[in-house]
C-alpha cells in the first residue's frame, strides 16, 4: 500500500507559531466582563509602540515585548499594557461624546482620563511603572519648549501623574530651566498644574463623570492661560536681552563672568558679542609614569577566551575579562591666579592616574594668542618645570580650549575654571558661545581641584539651584 | 446549515456519541479530544480500551500474541482484538503517527461492520466485529495529514478548536472567564494558554504563592493574566 507523505512544511510551521507565542505578551482585555456590551467579543491585539484602545471596536494595540527596555532596563511595555487594561475597566464606552457635549477637547478629556486610570490602578494594588525612556521624555519636553507648546507639554505632564515618568518630567522641566530653554515661570506653572490635577485626582475612587470631566473643563483653562504667560515671559525676555545687548558697548575689556556666582549657584547668563583669539597646542614629553595601581583585568570563572588555563587547577577562573576604567578630562584654566602647582597635578593624578589634562592660558591682551598644554595623558605626566602656566595670565583662549575638551574621548570632562571669558571686542557672544562649547562637548565647570576630585569620584554631584552638593 | 462551532459543536458530539461506530477527533492540543474519546457516550458496562500510537507501534500490540505457559504457549488477545471480538471502545490517540506496520492492520480493523473480517494469522480464526464494537480516533493536524484509506474509513470527523465550555466550571469563578478567552486564542498564537495550564493553577494556588503558581504555570503570560484576573474583580466598583 501507498501511504501518502506528510507535508514536510507542517512541522515547520507548527514550530514558527509555536516560537511566536513564546516571544510576545498577550494583554487580556477579553477577560474583563464588560457592561452592557458583547462581552465575549474577541479583542485584536496588535503590537505597535504607541499603545491605544478602541472599546467600540475591540482593538487594543500595545508593546508585546516581553522583558525590560532593552535601552534603559525599565519595563515600559509592560507598564504600557496595564495602563491599557485600565481603559477597558475604566473608561466608559462612550467618553468622546460625552466629553464632546460638554465641549471638551478629545485630546485634553484623554490625558485626564489617562491619569485618572493611572490613580485607580494605585487603588487597585498596582502603580503604573514608565511609560517611556527618561530620555525620550526629556527629549520630547525639550522639543515642547523649544517650538513653546506649552499646551502639549503641559497636557503630557498631566498624563504622566501617579506613573514612574511623573518624577522624570518634573526632573525635565528642571533641566531645561537650568539650560536656558525654559523660563523658569513657565515652569512653575507646569508643576503647579501637575499638582493641583493630582491633588484632584488623588481620592478614592475618582470616576469618569465627576472627576476626569471636571478636572478636563479645569486643565483647558489653564493650559490656554499657562501658553499666554509663557509668551508673554518670552517677549518680555527679549527685550530685556536686547537692552543687555545694547549695555554690551559700554562694558570693560575685562571679560566677564559665564555666570554670575552665588557661592556655587548659576543664578543667571548673560548675552553678547566678541573673538576668540588663536590658541597652539603645546605636547611636552610625558615622562613620568602616574603609578596606575587599578588592574587593567580580572579573571573570571566564565567567559570566552580561557586566557589562564593553569588557574583550572587552583580558583578555576581561566577567562580573562578586561576592565573598563572611566576615563577623565580635565582642562585647567591657568589665567591670572588660577592654575595648579605641580604639587597639585601630582595629587590630583595620585587619585586619578588616568587621567588627561590640560593647562591653558592667554596673553592678556584682548583676543591675543593663547596656549593649551597637555601636561599628562595616558597614565603619564610631563616635568615638573612644564605644569606651570603655559603663556600668560589672561583666558583669551577658553573658547578653543573647551573645544579641545570636548573632542577628548572621556567619560567625565571637566574645566576647572571660575567661569570668566575673554576675548577680543564684546566678550557677551564669547559666554554664549561657551556656553554652547560645554553642552555640546558635555562638560561640567568646576571650581577648584578639590571639587574636581570629589566630582570625579562621583563624591560630589552639581545639581541647578543647589550647587555642588555631598552625595 | 451553519458549521457547527462552540457549545452547539460538544451538544452534538455527546448526543451522536452513543450510536456512531467510527469518529475522528482533530484540532490543536489542550481541546480536552482524548478526554472525550474516553467518555463521551460510554455506558456502564462498555469497556474502553484506550491506545497510545507512535511510529513504533507494532501491528502484534493492537491484535495479539502468543504468551509463553506451563503448559505451552498461550495467545493473548489486544486491545483491538479484544474489542472486536467483546464489544467495546478501542480509542486511538495521535492516529497520524501510526507506523507503516499498524497502518495495515488499522486498515483492516476499521473497516465496515457489515464486510470487516479479521484471521487470526497463527490461528486461522476468523473473527467478524461485535455490533457494539466502536473506534475513537484523535489527532493534533489535519485529516489530510492521513493516509487517504485511513482517513476514509472515519465517516464522521469533527474539529475541535476550544475545550468544551462547560469544562470551564469545573475553574474557580475568577479563572473562568480569561480561560476561555485565553483557551480561543488560536494554539500557536502570542497568548494562548491551554485549560489545563488554568486548571493547575488554580489547584497549585491553593498551596503556593499566587505569584509563583503563575509564572510556572504561565510562562510569559503570567503578569497578563494576574493583572487581567484583579482587574476583573474592579469591575463591580466601576
Amino acid at each position: 500500500m501507498k501511504l501518502k507523505q506528510k507535508k514536510p512544511t507542517r512541522t515547520g510551521s507548527l514550530k514558527l507559531r509555536r516560537r511566536k507565542g513564546k516571544t510576545a505578551v498577550r494583554p487580556v482585555p477579553g477577560a474583563i466582563p464588560l457592561r452592557g456590551r458583547n462581552s465575549m467579543r474577541p479583542w485584536t491585539i496588535k503590537h505597535a509602540p504607541q499603545p491605544a484602545t478602541s472599546l467600540h471596536e475591540h482593538i487594543m494595540q500595545a508593546d508585546l515585548r516581553p522583558g525590560p527596555c532593552p535601552a534603559c532596563g525599565e519595563d515600559h511595555p509592560r507598564a504600557t499594557r496595564l495602563h491599557e487594561m485600565g481603559h477597558v475597566v475604566w473608561t466608559p464606552l462612550n467618553w468622546a461624546d460625552r466629553a464632546q457635549a460638554k465641549g471638551l477637547e478629545e485630546m485634553v478629556t484623554q490625558v485626564c482620563e489617562d491619569a485618572r486610570l493611572n490613580r485607580r490602578h494605585i487603588e487597585a494594588g498596582e502603580r503604573v511603572g514608565q511609560l517611556m525612556c527618561a530620555e525620550q521624555i526629556k527629549q520630547l519636553l525639550m522639543v515642547e519648549a523649544l517650538t513653546s507648546d506649552i499646551k502639549t507639554m503641559g497636557m503630557a505632564a498631566v498624563a504622566s501623574l501617579f506613573t514612574g515618568d511623573e518624577q522624570t518630567v518634573r526632573e525635565g522641566l528642571q533641566e531645561l530651566v537650568a539650560t536656558g530653554m525654559l523660563p523658569a515661570e513657565t515652569r512653575r506653572k507646569v508643576e503647579s498644574i501637575m499638582g493641583t490635577a493630582g491633588s484632584y485626582l488623588d481620592k478614592p475612587t475618582p470616576t469618569f463623570e465627576t472627576e476626569t470631566l471636571n478636572l478636563a473643563q479645569w486643565l483647558t483653562r489653564e493650559l490656554a492661560e499657562a501658553q499666554a504667560e509663557h509668551e508673554a515671559t518670552l517677549a518680555r525676555m527679549g527685550e530685556e536681552a536686547e537692552a543687555a545687548r545694547e549695555g554690551d558697548d559700554e562694558e570693560s575689556e575685562e571679560g566677564e563672568y559665564l555666570v554670575e556666582k552665588d557661592g556655587d549657584k548659576i543664578t543667571e547668563v548673560r548675552d553678547g558679542e566678541g573673538l576668540w583669539g588663536v590658541m597652539t597646542m603645546e605636547y611636552p614629553r610625558l615622562k613620568h609614569p602616574n603609578n596606575l595601581l587599578a588592574r587593567r583585568t580580572v579573571q573570571r570563572d566564565e567567559g570566552v577566551l580561557p586566557m589562564r588555563p593553569d588557574r583550572v587547577l587552583t580558583d578555576g577562573r581561566m577567562f580573562t575579562r578586561k576592565v573598563h576604567r572611566a576615563k577623565l578630562a580635565v582642562l585647567v584654566d591657568c589665567s591670572g591666579s588660577m592654575g595648579w602647582t605641580p604639587e597639585t597635578l601630582h595629587d590630583f593624578l595620585k587619585a586619578l592616574p588616568a587621567t588627561t589634562v590640560g593647562y591653558y592660558s592667554g596673553s592678556y591682551d584682548s583676543g591675543g594668542p593663547g596656549v593649551l598644554r597637555v601636561v599628562a595623558d595616558r597614565g603619564r605626566r610631563c616635568d615638573d618645570e612644564y605644569a606651570c602656566q603655559p603663556h600668560g595670565h589672561g583666558n583669551d583662549v577658553d573658547g578653543p580650549a573647551l573645544a579641545w575638551l570636548g573632542a577628548q574621548k572621556a567619560d567625565m570632562k571637566l574645566w576647572v575654571s571660575d567661569g570668566g571669558v575673554t576675548g577680543a571686542g564684546s566678550t557677551a557672544d564669547l559666554r554664549r558661545e561657551t556656553k554652547r562649547l560645554m553642552k555640546a562637548g558635555r562638560i561640567q565647570m568646576v571650581p577648584d581641584k578639590e571639587t574636581a576630585m570629589a566630582v570625579a569620584q562621583g563624591k560630589r554631584a552639581f545639581e541647578p539651584g543647589r550647587g555642588f552638593h555631598e552625595r | 446549515m451553519k458549521p457547527l462551532k462552540g457549545a452547539e459543536l460538544w451538544k452534538a458530539i455527546t448526543t451522536v456519541s452513543p450510536y456512531a461506530r467510527r469518529i475522528l477527533l482533530y484540532g490543536p492540543p489542550g481541546t480536552g479530544k482524548s478526554y472525550l474519546a474516553r467518555v463521551a457516550g460510554v455506558q456502564d458496562s462498555e469497556k474502553v480500551y484506550p491506545v497510545a500510537v507512535h511510529s513504533d507501534l507494532a501491528a502484534v500490540e493492537l491484535r495479539g500474541h502468543f504468551i509463553q505457559t506451563k503448559d505451552g504457549f498461550r495467545w493473548v488477545d489486544g486491545p483491538a482484538t479484544t474489542a472486536w471480538r467483546n464489544g467495546g471502545r478501542l480509542v486511538l490517540d495521535e492516529i497520524d503517527r501510526a507506523g507503516d506496520d499498524a497502518l495495515s492492520f488499522l486498515l483492516g480493523v476499521l473497516d465496515d461492520h457489515e464486510t470487516a473480517k479479521l484471521v487470526l494469522g497463527t490461528t486461522g480464526e476468523i473473527l467478524t466485529p461485535h455490533p457494539d464494537f466502536t473506534v475513537w480516533a484523535t489527532m493534533n493536524g489535519e485529516p489530510d495529514d492521513l493516509p487517504e484509506a485511513l482517513a476514509d474509513r472515519f465517516p464522521v470527523t469533527m474539529e475541535l478548536k476550544a475545550p468544551n465550555p462547560e469544562a470551564f466550571k469545573s475553574l474557580p469563578e475568577d479563572l473562568r472567564r480569561i480561560a476561555q478567552v485565553m483557551a480561543e486564542v488560536p494554539y500557536g498564537d502570542a497568548g494562548h494558554v491551554p485549560l489545563r495550564c488554568f486548571l493547575e493553577f488554580a489547584r497549585l494556588r491553593e498551596h503556593v504563592e499566587h505569584e509563583l503558581a503563575a509564572q510556572v504555570c504561565f510562562g510569559l503570560q503570567a503578569e497578563e493574566i494576574l493583572t487581567a484576573v484583579r482587574l476583573a474583580k474592579e469591575v463591580d466598583k466601576r
